[in-house]
Protein backbone atom coordinates (compact mmCIF):
# COMPACT_ATOMS: atom_id res chain seq x y z
CA UNK A 1 0.00 0.00 0.00
CA UNK A 2 2.52 2.16 0.64
CA UNK A 3 4.12 1.29 -2.15
CA UNK A 4 1.12 1.85 -4.47
CA UNK A 5 0.88 5.38 -2.46
CA UNK A 6 3.98 6.64 -3.03
CA UNK A 7 3.73 5.11 -6.94
CA UNK A 8 1.04 7.72 -7.15
CA UNK A 9 2.15 10.36 -5.34
CA UNK A 10 5.36 10.71 -7.42
CA UNK A 11 3.34 9.69 -10.81
CA UNK A 12 1.31 12.63 -10.10
CA UNK A 13 4.44 15.21 -9.37
CA UNK A 14 6.33 14.33 -11.87
CA UNK A 15 2.92 15.04 -13.45
CA UNK A 16 3.06 18.28 -12.40
CA UNK A 17 6.57 18.89 -12.92
CA UNK A 18 5.54 18.29 -16.55
CA UNK A 19 2.91 21.21 -16.72
CA UNK A 20 3.87 23.53 -14.55
CA UNK A 21 7.47 23.77 -15.63
CA UNK A 22 6.24 24.00 -19.17
CA UNK A 23 3.85 26.13 -18.76
CA UNK A 24 3.99 28.98 -21.34
CA UNK A 25 2.04 32.26 -20.10
CA UNK A 26 -1.12 32.16 -21.94
CA UNK A 27 -3.09 34.36 -19.51
CA UNK A 28 -5.52 36.20 -21.62
CA UNK A 29 -5.60 39.67 -21.29
CA UNK A 30 -8.45 41.53 -21.81
CA UNK A 31 -8.02 42.89 -25.03
CA UNK A 32 -8.41 47.54 -24.87
CA UNK A 33 -11.06 48.86 -27.32
CA UNK A 34 -9.47 50.98 -29.34
CA UNK A 35 -9.60 54.47 -28.94
CA UNK A 36 -6.97 55.97 -30.58
CA UNK A 37 -6.67 59.29 -32.64
CA UNK A 38 -4.34 60.14 -35.37
CA UNK A 39 -3.51 63.08 -35.84
CA UNK A 40 -2.11 64.03 -39.11
CA UNK A 41 -0.28 67.26 -39.81
CA UNK A 42 0.31 69.00 -42.82
CA UNK A 43 2.05 72.38 -43.66
CA UNK A 44 0.79 75.49 -45.82
CA UNK A 45 0.68 78.81 -47.10
CA UNK A 46 -2.31 80.19 -47.51
CA UNK A 47 -3.68 77.29 -48.69
CA UNK A 48 -0.86 76.24 -50.74
CA UNK A 49 1.11 72.97 -49.34
CA UNK A 50 4.42 73.55 -48.55
CA UNK A 51 7.42 73.13 -51.33
CA UNK A 52 11.11 73.21 -50.10
CA UNK A 53 13.46 75.33 -51.71
CA UNK A 54 11.39 77.51 -53.93
CA UNK A 55 11.10 80.76 -53.93
CA UNK A 56 7.25 81.10 -54.27
CA UNK A 57 5.27 82.90 -51.36
CA UNK A 58 4.73 86.18 -50.06
CA UNK A 59 4.03 86.96 -47.01
CA UNK A 60 1.73 89.85 -45.46
CA UNK A 61 5.00 92.39 -44.89
CA UNK A 62 5.60 92.23 -48.95
CA UNK A 63 8.61 89.61 -48.41
CA UNK A 64 8.63 86.82 -51.38
CA UNK A 65 10.13 84.40 -49.39
CA UNK A 66 10.86 80.48 -49.05
CA UNK A 67 11.49 77.46 -47.01
CA UNK A 68 14.65 75.34 -45.93
CA UNK A 69 13.85 74.18 -42.51
CA UNK A 70 10.65 74.11 -40.18
CA UNK A 71 11.35 71.70 -37.39
CA UNK A 72 9.23 72.09 -34.37
CA UNK A 73 8.41 70.50 -31.12
CA UNK A 74 4.41 69.74 -30.26
CA UNK A 75 3.29 69.10 -26.53
CA UNK A 76 0.58 68.71 -24.03
CA UNK A 77 -1.73 68.24 -26.61
CA UNK A 78 -5.53 68.99 -24.62
CA UNK A 79 -8.57 67.58 -25.86
CA UNK A 80 -11.85 68.85 -24.16
CA UNK A 81 -15.45 66.73 -24.32
CA UNK A 82 -18.39 67.87 -24.29
CA UNK A 83 -19.16 67.49 -20.59
CA UNK A 84 -16.17 69.93 -19.85
CA UNK A 85 -13.81 66.66 -19.41
CA UNK A 86 -10.03 67.01 -20.31
CA UNK A 87 -7.63 64.76 -21.64
CA UNK A 88 -3.97 65.49 -22.04
CA UNK A 89 -1.57 63.81 -23.63
CA UNK A 90 1.43 65.00 -21.54
CA UNK A 91 3.96 63.64 -24.22
CA UNK A 92 6.14 65.70 -26.64
CA UNK A 93 5.93 65.16 -30.55
CA UNK A 94 9.01 66.60 -32.88
CA UNK A 95 7.64 68.00 -36.04
CA UNK A 96 9.90 67.54 -39.39
CA UNK A 97 8.01 69.20 -42.48
CA UNK A 98 10.42 68.02 -44.62
CA UNK A 99 9.02 64.38 -43.41
CA UNK A 100 6.76 62.44 -45.93
CA UNK A 101 4.35 62.96 -43.12
CA UNK A 102 4.42 63.84 -39.37
CA UNK A 103 1.61 61.90 -37.37
CA UNK A 104 0.96 61.71 -34.16
CA UNK A 105 -1.00 58.85 -32.08
CA UNK A 106 -2.79 59.29 -29.43
CA UNK A 107 -3.23 55.97 -27.44
CA UNK A 108 -6.24 54.94 -25.62
CA UNK A 109 -8.39 57.98 -25.30
CA UNK A 110 -11.48 58.19 -22.94
CA UNK A 111 -14.72 57.67 -25.28
CA UNK A 112 -16.48 60.75 -25.77
CA UNK A 113 -17.70 63.89 -28.21
CA UNK A 114 -14.74 66.25 -27.86
CA UNK A 115 -15.34 69.47 -28.86
CA UNK A 116 -11.86 71.49 -28.40
CA UNK A 117 -8.12 70.51 -28.81
CA UNK A 118 -5.32 73.08 -27.53
CA UNK A 119 -1.46 72.73 -26.90
CA UNK A 120 1.97 74.20 -26.84
CA UNK A 121 4.45 74.64 -29.33
CA UNK A 122 7.49 74.06 -27.84
CA UNK A 123 8.45 72.33 -24.49
CA UNK A 124 6.60 72.11 -21.02
CA UNK A 125 9.00 74.16 -18.45
CA UNK A 126 9.25 71.29 -16.39
CA UNK A 127 10.77 69.42 -19.93
CA UNK A 128 12.43 71.52 -21.33
CA UNK A 129 15.67 71.73 -19.76
CA UNK A 130 18.90 70.20 -21.52
CA UNK A 131 19.27 66.88 -22.60
CA UNK A 132 15.50 65.80 -20.71
CA UNK A 133 15.08 64.52 -24.40
CA UNK A 134 16.39 61.63 -25.49
CA UNK A 135 19.89 61.93 -27.64
CA UNK A 136 18.72 61.27 -30.70
CA UNK A 137 20.12 63.21 -33.84
CA UNK A 138 17.08 65.66 -34.02
CA UNK A 139 16.54 66.61 -30.37
CA UNK A 140 20.25 67.22 -30.18
CA UNK A 141 19.92 69.12 -33.17
CA UNK A 142 17.11 71.25 -31.39
CA UNK A 143 19.47 71.92 -28.55
CA UNK A 144 19.15 75.58 -26.88
CA UNK A 145 22.41 76.28 -25.72
CA UNK A 146 23.09 76.12 -21.80
CA UNK A 147 24.62 79.65 -21.77
CA UNK A 148 21.82 81.09 -23.21
CA UNK A 149 19.20 79.50 -20.92
CA UNK A 150 19.47 75.70 -21.86
CA UNK A 151 16.57 73.14 -23.19
CA UNK A 152 15.54 72.76 -26.85
CA UNK A 153 14.40 75.22 -29.34
CA UNK A 154 10.92 74.78 -29.98
CA UNK A 155 10.68 76.16 -33.78
CA UNK A 156 13.51 76.26 -36.06
CA UNK A 157 11.59 78.11 -38.92
CA UNK A 158 14.51 78.85 -41.82
CA UNK A 159 14.57 79.66 -45.24
CA UNK A 160 15.48 83.06 -47.81
CA UNK A 161 13.52 86.33 -49.03
CA UNK A 162 13.92 88.63 -51.19
CA UNK A 163 15.41 92.18 -49.57
CA UNK A 164 14.46 95.42 -51.00
CA UNK A 165 17.47 95.19 -53.51
CA UNK A 166 15.69 91.82 -54.79
CA UNK A 167 18.65 89.94 -52.95
CA UNK A 168 18.28 86.81 -51.69
CA UNK A 169 18.93 86.53 -48.18
CA UNK A 170 18.36 83.88 -45.46
CA UNK A 171 16.23 84.39 -42.51
CA UNK A 172 16.19 82.34 -39.18
CA UNK A 173 13.16 82.32 -37.00
CA UNK A 174 14.17 80.82 -33.74
CA UNK A 175 12.09 80.10 -30.75
CA UNK A 176 13.23 79.14 -27.14
CA UNK A 177 13.21 79.26 -23.74
CA UNK A 178 10.54 78.80 -21.57
CA UNK A 179 8.93 82.70 -21.87
CA UNK A 180 8.21 82.13 -25.71
CA UNK A 181 6.67 79.05 -24.92
CA UNK A 182 3.47 78.90 -27.83
CA UNK A 183 0.25 78.50 -26.09
CA UNK A 184 -1.87 77.68 -29.37
CA UNK A 185 -5.42 78.87 -29.05
CA UNK A 186 -7.86 76.39 -28.68
CA UNK A 187 -9.32 74.87 -31.83
CA UNK A 188 -12.95 73.80 -32.12
CA UNK A 189 -12.93 69.77 -33.37
CA UNK A 190 -15.94 68.10 -33.83
CA UNK A 191 -14.63 64.14 -32.59
CA UNK A 192 -16.90 61.50 -31.20
CA UNK A 193 -14.38 58.78 -29.48
CA UNK A 194 -16.04 55.67 -29.45
CA UNK A 195 -14.50 52.12 -28.85
CA UNK A 196 -13.30 50.38 -31.47
CA UNK A 197 -13.71 53.30 -33.99
CA UNK A 198 -10.03 54.74 -33.96
CA UNK A 199 -10.50 58.31 -35.72
CA UNK A 200 -8.23 60.73 -37.68
CA UNK A 201 -7.77 64.44 -37.29
CA UNK A 202 -6.07 66.96 -39.80
CA UNK A 203 -4.11 69.48 -37.70
CA UNK A 204 -2.89 72.21 -41.02
CA UNK A 205 -0.19 74.96 -40.17
CA UNK A 206 -0.17 77.96 -42.38
CA UNK A 207 3.44 79.22 -42.23
CA UNK A 208 2.07 82.78 -42.98
CA UNK A 209 0.47 83.07 -39.99
CA UNK A 210 4.09 83.38 -38.26
CA UNK A 211 4.31 86.72 -40.12
CA UNK A 212 1.01 87.90 -39.23
CA UNK A 213 -1.93 88.33 -36.41
CA UNK A 214 -0.69 90.51 -34.59
CA UNK A 215 2.45 91.80 -36.03
CA UNK A 216 3.06 91.80 -39.44
CA UNK A 217 6.52 90.82 -40.34
CA UNK A 218 8.53 92.57 -42.52
CA UNK A 219 12.25 90.97 -42.62
CA UNK A 220 13.51 94.52 -44.17
CA UNK A 221 11.81 96.36 -41.22
CA UNK A 222 12.03 93.20 -38.41
CA UNK A 223 15.42 91.43 -39.19
CA UNK A 224 15.74 88.19 -40.42
CA UNK A 225 17.42 86.24 -37.02
CA UNK A 226 15.70 86.41 -34.18
CA UNK A 227 17.49 83.42 -31.67
CA UNK A 228 18.02 84.84 -28.51
CA UNK A 229 16.46 88.18 -29.21
CA UNK A 230 13.63 88.44 -26.42
CA UNK A 231 11.69 91.55 -28.53
CA UNK A 232 11.83 89.35 -31.80
CA UNK A 233 11.16 86.01 -30.45
CA UNK A 234 8.03 88.00 -28.53
CA UNK A 235 6.73 89.01 -31.57
CA UNK A 236 6.84 85.64 -33.21
CA UNK A 237 5.78 83.81 -30.48
CA UNK A 238 2.60 86.09 -30.56
CA UNK A 239 2.09 85.39 -33.70
CA UNK A 240 2.62 81.55 -33.30
CA UNK A 241 -0.69 81.61 -31.27
CA UNK A 242 -2.66 80.80 -34.19
CA UNK A 243 -0.92 79.06 -36.79
CA UNK A 244 -2.66 75.94 -36.70
CA UNK A 245 -6.43 75.17 -37.99
CA UNK A 246 -8.66 71.96 -38.13
CA UNK A 247 -8.63 70.91 -41.67
CA UNK B 1 -7.58 3.31 -7.45
CA UNK B 2 -4.85 0.95 -8.75
CA UNK B 3 -2.17 2.01 -11.21
CA UNK B 4 0.29 -1.00 -12.18
CA UNK B 5 3.67 0.57 -11.43
CA UNK B 6 5.93 -0.46 -9.57
CA UNK B 7 8.37 2.22 -7.49
CA UNK B 8 11.36 1.57 -10.08
CA UNK B 9 9.24 2.41 -13.07
CA UNK B 10 7.86 5.45 -11.11
CA UNK B 11 11.08 6.72 -10.38
CA UNK B 12 12.20 6.07 -14.40
CA UNK B 13 8.92 8.13 -15.04
CA UNK B 14 9.42 10.93 -12.68
CA UNK B 15 13.11 11.60 -14.13
CA UNK B 16 12.34 10.72 -17.73
CA UNK B 17 9.89 13.59 -17.32
CA UNK B 18 11.79 16.23 -15.58
CA UNK B 19 14.40 14.84 -18.84
CA UNK B 20 11.89 15.43 -21.69
CA UNK B 21 9.74 17.53 -20.71
CA UNK B 22 11.31 20.68 -20.78
CA UNK B 23 13.93 19.97 -23.01
CA UNK B 24 13.75 22.63 -25.82
CA UNK B 25 17.27 22.07 -27.59
CA UNK B 26 18.18 18.59 -27.94
CA UNK B 27 20.91 18.48 -29.92
CA UNK B 28 24.00 17.65 -28.15
CA UNK B 29 25.73 20.90 -26.59
CA UNK B 30 28.56 22.19 -29.08
CA UNK B 31 31.58 23.92 -29.23
CA UNK B 32 30.35 27.71 -29.71
CA UNK B 33 32.24 28.63 -32.90
CA UNK B 34 30.59 32.22 -32.78
CA UNK B 35 31.67 35.16 -32.72
CA UNK B 36 31.61 37.06 -29.37
CA UNK B 37 28.91 39.49 -29.01
CA UNK B 38 30.36 43.02 -29.12
CA UNK B 39 28.57 46.26 -26.99
CA UNK B 40 29.42 50.05 -27.59
CA UNK B 41 29.62 51.62 -24.68
CA UNK B 42 27.68 54.68 -25.58
CA UNK B 43 28.71 57.75 -23.25
CA UNK B 44 26.13 60.05 -21.52
CA UNK B 45 24.26 62.64 -24.40
CA UNK B 46 25.61 60.67 -27.27
CA UNK B 47 22.87 59.48 -29.40
CA UNK B 48 22.94 55.83 -30.37
CA UNK B 49 25.32 54.41 -32.36
CA UNK B 50 24.31 53.78 -36.12
CA UNK B 51 24.76 50.04 -35.75
CA UNK B 52 24.45 47.35 -38.83
CA UNK B 53 22.44 44.20 -39.06
CA UNK B 54 24.62 42.44 -41.80
CA UNK B 55 27.48 43.44 -39.67
CA UNK B 56 26.95 42.55 -36.32
CA UNK B 57 29.70 44.19 -34.07
CA UNK B 58 31.96 41.28 -32.92
CA UNK B 59 35.17 40.85 -30.38
CA UNK B 60 37.07 38.93 -33.27
CA UNK B 61 35.41 41.49 -36.54
CA UNK B 62 37.06 44.18 -34.30
CA UNK B 63 40.38 42.54 -33.72
CA UNK B 64 40.83 41.46 -37.37
CA UNK B 65 39.73 45.44 -38.63
CA UNK B 66 42.46 46.84 -36.32
CA UNK B 67 45.31 45.13 -37.43
CA UNK B 68 43.53 45.18 -41.27
CA UNK B 69 43.94 48.89 -40.76
CA UNK B 70 47.46 49.62 -40.13
CA UNK B 71 48.77 46.51 -42.24
CA UNK B 72 50.16 47.00 -45.97
CA UNK B 73 49.16 43.57 -46.24
CA UNK B 74 45.90 44.70 -48.62
CA UNK B 75 47.83 46.87 -50.72
CA UNK B 76 50.91 46.26 -52.88
CA UNK B 77 51.95 49.80 -52.87
CA UNK B 78 52.84 49.64 -48.76
CA UNK B 79 49.74 51.63 -48.48
CA UNK B 80 47.44 50.79 -45.65
CA UNK B 81 44.34 52.91 -44.10
CA UNK B 82 46.59 54.40 -41.72
CA UNK B 83 48.58 55.87 -44.67
CA UNK B 84 46.01 58.54 -45.34
CA UNK B 85 44.26 58.39 -42.00
CA UNK B 86 47.39 59.51 -39.56
CA UNK B 87 47.21 59.17 -35.67
CA UNK B 88 48.49 62.45 -35.18
CA UNK B 89 46.47 63.97 -37.53
CA UNK B 90 43.39 62.04 -36.00
CA UNK B 91 43.24 59.44 -38.52
CA UNK B 92 42.78 61.99 -41.34
CA UNK B 93 45.05 63.12 -43.96
CA UNK B 94 45.88 67.32 -44.86
CA UNK B 95 45.36 66.92 -48.47
CA UNK B 96 45.06 64.38 -50.82
CA UNK B 97 45.56 64.88 -54.43
CA UNK B 98 43.50 62.11 -56.63
CA UNK B 99 43.83 60.90 -59.45
CA UNK B 100 40.49 63.26 -60.90
CA UNK B 101 42.30 66.49 -60.36
CA UNK B 102 40.53 66.98 -56.81
CA UNK B 103 42.41 68.21 -53.71
CA UNK B 104 40.86 67.26 -50.70
CA UNK B 105 41.22 67.25 -46.86
CA UNK B 106 40.81 63.90 -46.00
CA UNK B 107 37.95 63.14 -43.17
CA UNK B 108 39.01 62.27 -39.79
CA UNK B 109 38.06 58.60 -38.48
CA UNK B 110 36.78 59.84 -35.20
CA UNK B 111 33.11 58.66 -34.14
CA UNK B 112 32.45 57.16 -37.72
CA UNK B 113 30.00 54.51 -35.67
CA UNK B 114 27.35 57.68 -34.86
CA UNK B 115 27.66 58.77 -38.11
CA UNK B 116 24.99 58.64 -41.01
CA UNK B 117 26.68 59.49 -43.85
CA UNK B 118 30.38 60.02 -45.01
CA UNK B 119 33.27 61.85 -47.24
CA UNK B 120 32.34 65.18 -47.66
CA UNK B 121 29.79 65.31 -50.27
CA UNK B 122 27.75 62.44 -48.35
CA UNK B 123 29.16 60.02 -50.98
CA UNK B 124 28.87 57.10 -48.81
CA UNK B 125 25.69 56.01 -46.81
CA UNK B 126 27.01 52.82 -45.41
CA UNK B 127 30.23 52.34 -43.12
CA UNK B 128 30.41 48.62 -43.64
CA UNK B 129 31.07 48.83 -47.50
CA UNK B 130 33.17 52.30 -47.30
CA UNK B 131 36.59 50.66 -47.64
CA UNK B 132 35.46 48.48 -50.83
CA UNK B 133 36.66 51.22 -53.25
CA UNK B 134 40.08 50.82 -51.25
CA UNK B 135 41.37 48.32 -53.35
CA UNK B 136 41.45 50.02 -56.25
CA UNK B 137 45.04 51.32 -58.14
CA UNK B 138 44.55 54.52 -56.45
CA UNK B 139 44.46 53.50 -52.75
CA UNK B 140 45.83 49.94 -52.32
CA UNK B 141 46.10 48.99 -56.03
CA UNK B 142 45.52 45.69 -54.81
CA UNK B 143 46.51 42.17 -56.66
CA UNK B 144 44.29 39.66 -55.42
CA UNK B 145 46.33 36.46 -56.24
CA UNK B 146 48.79 37.98 -53.99
CA UNK B 147 46.91 39.22 -51.12
CA UNK B 148 44.84 35.22 -51.28
CA UNK B 149 48.42 34.15 -50.63
CA UNK B 150 49.61 36.80 -47.89
CA UNK B 151 46.74 36.02 -46.20
CA UNK B 152 46.74 32.38 -46.31
CA UNK B 153 50.15 32.58 -44.93
CA UNK B 154 49.79 35.09 -42.17
CA UNK B 155 50.23 32.85 -38.29
CA UNK B 156 47.25 35.22 -37.42
CA UNK B 157 44.52 36.06 -40.05
CA UNK B 158 43.60 32.85 -41.16
CA UNK B 159 42.38 32.34 -37.86
CA UNK B 160 41.15 35.68 -37.43
CA UNK B 161 38.73 35.49 -40.79
CA UNK B 162 37.40 31.85 -39.41
CA UNK B 163 36.65 33.21 -35.96
CA UNK B 164 35.25 36.56 -37.31
CA UNK B 165 33.02 35.44 -39.99
CA UNK B 166 33.26 31.42 -40.12
CA UNK B 167 35.67 31.30 -42.96
CA UNK B 168 37.80 28.28 -42.52
CA UNK B 169 39.76 28.94 -45.92
CA UNK B 170 39.82 32.82 -47.08
CA UNK B 171 41.16 31.15 -50.54
CA UNK B 172 38.05 29.55 -50.80
CA UNK B 173 35.54 32.86 -51.46
CA UNK B 174 35.61 35.14 -53.95
CA UNK B 175 37.23 37.98 -54.25
CA UNK B 176 34.25 40.64 -53.97
CA UNK B 177 33.47 38.25 -50.74
CA UNK B 178 36.81 38.59 -49.19
CA UNK B 179 36.98 42.91 -49.77
CA UNK B 180 33.47 42.72 -48.05
CA UNK B 181 34.79 41.16 -45.41
CA UNK B 182 37.60 42.98 -45.02
CA UNK B 183 35.44 46.38 -45.57
CA UNK B 184 33.29 44.98 -43.07
CA UNK B 185 36.20 44.33 -40.10
CA UNK B 186 37.12 47.93 -41.01
CA UNK B 187 33.69 48.99 -40.09
CA UNK B 188 33.48 47.38 -36.79
CA UNK B 189 37.50 48.47 -35.85
CA UNK B 190 35.86 52.04 -36.17
CA UNK B 191 32.31 51.24 -34.73
CA UNK B 192 34.38 50.61 -31.99
CA UNK B 193 36.51 53.94 -31.97
CA UNK B 194 34.80 56.62 -29.51
CA UNK B 195 36.04 59.79 -28.52
CA UNK B 196 35.05 61.04 -25.01
CA UNK B 197 37.75 62.09 -23.44
CA UNK B 198 38.39 65.88 -24.55
CA UNK B 199 39.46 68.66 -22.02
CA UNK B 200 36.06 69.83 -22.66
CA UNK B 201 34.03 66.59 -22.23
CA UNK B 202 35.96 66.48 -18.79
CA UNK B 203 34.63 69.91 -18.22
CA UNK B 204 31.08 68.26 -18.95
CA UNK B 205 31.78 66.07 -17.10
CA UNK B 206 33.29 68.14 -13.48
CA UNK B 207 36.34 66.24 -13.82
CA UNK B 208 38.24 69.60 -15.42
CA UNK B 209 37.81 73.14 -15.34
CA UNK B 210 38.32 75.86 -18.32
CA UNK B 211 40.45 78.71 -17.71
CA UNK B 212 39.31 81.85 -19.03
CA UNK B 213 40.20 82.16 -22.53
CA UNK B 214 38.56 79.06 -23.16
CA UNK B 215 35.16 79.79 -20.66
CA UNK B 216 34.67 82.90 -22.90
CA UNK B 217 35.44 80.76 -25.96
CA UNK B 218 33.07 78.25 -24.79
CA UNK B 219 29.94 81.35 -24.41
CA UNK B 220 31.01 82.08 -28.01
CA UNK B 221 30.87 78.96 -29.22
CA UNK B 222 27.35 78.70 -27.87
CA UNK B 223 25.96 81.97 -28.43
CA UNK B 224 24.77 83.84 -31.10
CA UNK B 225 28.42 85.98 -31.09
CA UNK B 226 29.90 83.21 -32.19
CA UNK B 227 26.64 80.90 -33.24
CA UNK B 228 28.87 78.02 -34.30
CA UNK B 229 26.65 75.22 -32.51
CA UNK B 230 23.32 75.01 -34.79
CA UNK B 231 26.10 73.48 -37.33
CA UNK B 232 28.25 72.16 -34.88
CA UNK B 233 25.62 70.42 -32.61
CA UNK B 234 27.06 68.61 -29.30
CA UNK B 235 28.36 65.88 -28.49
CA UNK B 236 29.29 64.87 -32.19
CA UNK B 237 29.85 68.63 -32.66
CA UNK B 238 28.59 67.91 -35.96
CA UNK B 239 24.50 68.39 -36.70
CA UNK B 240 24.85 65.46 -39.56
CA UNK B 241 23.93 67.43 -42.20
CA UNK B 242 24.91 69.77 -45.24
CA UNK B 243 25.52 73.29 -45.62
CA UNK B 244 26.88 75.55 -47.84
CA UNK B 245 29.28 77.96 -45.30
CA UNK B 246 29.46 80.61 -47.84
CA UNK B 247 33.43 79.38 -48.24
CA UNK B 248 33.08 79.60 -52.27
CA UNK B 249 31.75 81.99 -54.44
CA UNK B 250 31.99 80.19 -58.04
CA UNK B 251 30.45 76.77 -57.87
CA UNK B 252 32.46 73.96 -60.03
CA UNK B 253 33.56 70.67 -59.60
CA UNK B 254 34.39 70.14 -56.54
CA UNK B 255 32.53 73.22 -55.11
CA UNK B 256 29.60 72.22 -56.10
CA UNK B 257 29.86 69.52 -53.12
CA UNK B 258 26.50 67.69 -52.35
CA UNK B 259 25.14 68.70 -55.32
CA UNK B 260 27.22 66.45 -57.37
CA UNK B 261 25.68 63.39 -55.45
CA UNK B 262 22.21 64.90 -55.49
CA UNK B 263 22.03 67.20 -58.60
CA UNK B 264 19.47 69.10 -56.86
CA UNK B 265 20.30 73.20 -57.67
CA UNK B 266 19.52 73.22 -53.64
CA UNK B 267 22.37 71.11 -52.66
CA UNK B 268 25.07 73.44 -54.29
CA UNK B 269 28.24 74.19 -52.17
CA UNK B 270 26.64 71.86 -49.42
CA UNK B 271 29.11 69.45 -47.72
CA UNK B 272 28.57 67.42 -44.92
CA UNK B 273 29.36 69.20 -41.23
CA UNK B 274 32.53 67.89 -40.11
CA UNK B 275 33.29 67.43 -35.91
CA UNK B 276 35.12 69.82 -34.66
CA UNK B 277 36.28 67.01 -32.17
CA UNK B 278 40.41 67.22 -32.55
CA UNK B 279 39.80 70.14 -34.80
CA UNK B 280 43.50 70.99 -33.72
CA UNK B 281 44.70 67.87 -35.16
CA UNK B 282 43.03 68.14 -38.70
CA UNK B 283 44.53 71.22 -40.29
CA UNK B 284 44.34 72.29 -43.15
CA UNK B 285 40.54 73.05 -43.28
CA UNK B 286 37.47 72.94 -45.24
CA UNK B 287 36.39 70.52 -48.08
CA UNK B 288 39.16 71.66 -50.08
CA UNK B 289 41.73 72.49 -47.31
CA UNK B 290 42.24 76.27 -48.12
CA UNK B 291 42.50 77.43 -44.32
CA UNK B 292 45.83 76.41 -43.33
CA UNK B 293 44.81 77.24 -39.65
CA UNK B 294 42.29 77.58 -37.13
CA UNK B 295 43.18 81.24 -36.93
CA UNK B 296 41.94 81.57 -40.93
CA UNK B 297 38.87 79.72 -39.91
CA UNK B 298 37.65 82.01 -37.89
CA UNK B 299 39.05 85.16 -39.85
CA UNK B 300 36.51 83.84 -42.27
CA UNK B 301 33.37 83.27 -39.86
CA UNK B 302 33.93 86.26 -38.79
CA UNK B 303 34.79 88.32 -41.75
CA UNK B 304 35.02 86.67 -45.07
CA UNK B 305 31.53 84.78 -45.60
CA UNK B 306 30.85 84.52 -49.25
CA UNK B 307 27.85 86.91 -50.05
CA UNK B 308 25.82 84.38 -52.72
CA UNK B 309 22.70 83.09 -52.95
CA UNK B 310 23.68 79.47 -52.16
CA UNK B 311 24.55 80.54 -48.33
CA UNK B 312 22.92 78.79 -45.68
CA UNK B 313 20.70 80.82 -43.82
CA UNK B 314 22.17 79.87 -41.20
CA UNK B 315 24.74 82.22 -42.29
CA UNK B 316 22.99 85.00 -41.72
CA UNK B 317 24.11 86.60 -38.11
CA UNK B 318 21.89 88.88 -35.64
CA UNK B 319 22.81 92.16 -37.56
CA UNK B 320 21.44 91.07 -40.36
CA UNK B 321 24.50 90.37 -42.49
CA UNK B 322 27.13 87.31 -42.64
CA UNK B 323 29.45 88.58 -40.28
CA UNK B 324 30.33 87.45 -36.85
CA UNK B 325 33.07 90.60 -36.66
CA UNK B 326 34.67 89.55 -33.90
CA UNK B 327 37.28 91.21 -31.69
CA UNK B 328 41.28 89.95 -31.79
CA UNK B 329 40.69 89.17 -28.34
CA UNK B 330 37.15 86.94 -29.20
CA UNK B 331 39.20 85.05 -32.11
CA UNK B 332 41.98 83.75 -29.21
CA UNK B 333 38.79 83.26 -27.08
CA UNK B 334 36.97 81.12 -29.44
CA UNK B 335 40.21 78.91 -30.93
CA UNK B 336 41.32 78.21 -26.91
CA UNK B 337 37.73 76.69 -26.64
CA UNK B 338 37.62 74.59 -30.17
CA UNK B 339 41.58 73.29 -28.74
CA UNK B 340 39.52 72.00 -25.63
CA UNK B 341 37.76 69.48 -28.41
CA UNK B 342 41.14 67.67 -28.77
CA UNK B 343 41.23 64.27 -27.44
CA UNK B 344 44.66 62.85 -27.31
CA UNK B 345 43.27 59.66 -25.65
CA UNK B 346 41.80 58.61 -28.97
CA UNK B 347 44.73 58.78 -31.06
CA UNK B 348 46.23 55.68 -29.30
CA UNK B 349 42.69 53.48 -29.55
Amino acid sequence: MKTRNLGLFLWLFSILIFGVACKKHVTLEATKPNTNLRIEITHLIDNIPLLFDSINYANKGGNKYSVTRLNYYISDIILQNNKGETFNSNSTYYVNGRNASNVINLLEMPTGNYTSMRFLIGLNPTENTSNSLENNVDNLNMAWPEVIGGGYHFLKFEGYYLDSARTKQGFTMHLGTNDMLVAHQSLPISLLIEENKPDTLGLQMNLNEWFQNPHTWNFNVDGNYTMAIPALMTLLKNNGTDVFTIE
Amino acid sequence: MYLPLNKNITGFVFIASLFFACKQNDTPKQVNTYPTPYEISVPPGFPKPELSSINPLTVEGIQLGKMLYSDSILSTNGRSCTSCHLAINSFSLPIFNSWSGRKFSVPAHINLGFKKQYNWEGSQECLDTLAMDDFDQEFFNTNPEILYKKLAAHPIYPTLFNQAFGISDISKIPFQELKRKIAYSLAQYLRSKVSVNSKFDQYRNKKALLNNLEYEGYVIFYSEKGDCFHCHSEPLYTDQQFHNNGVSNTYVGFDLGRQNISNKEEDKGKFFTPTLRNIELTAPYMHDGRFKTLQEVVDFYSEGVAENQYVDPLMTKRNGTRKLNLTTLEKIQLIAFLKTLTDLDYLNK
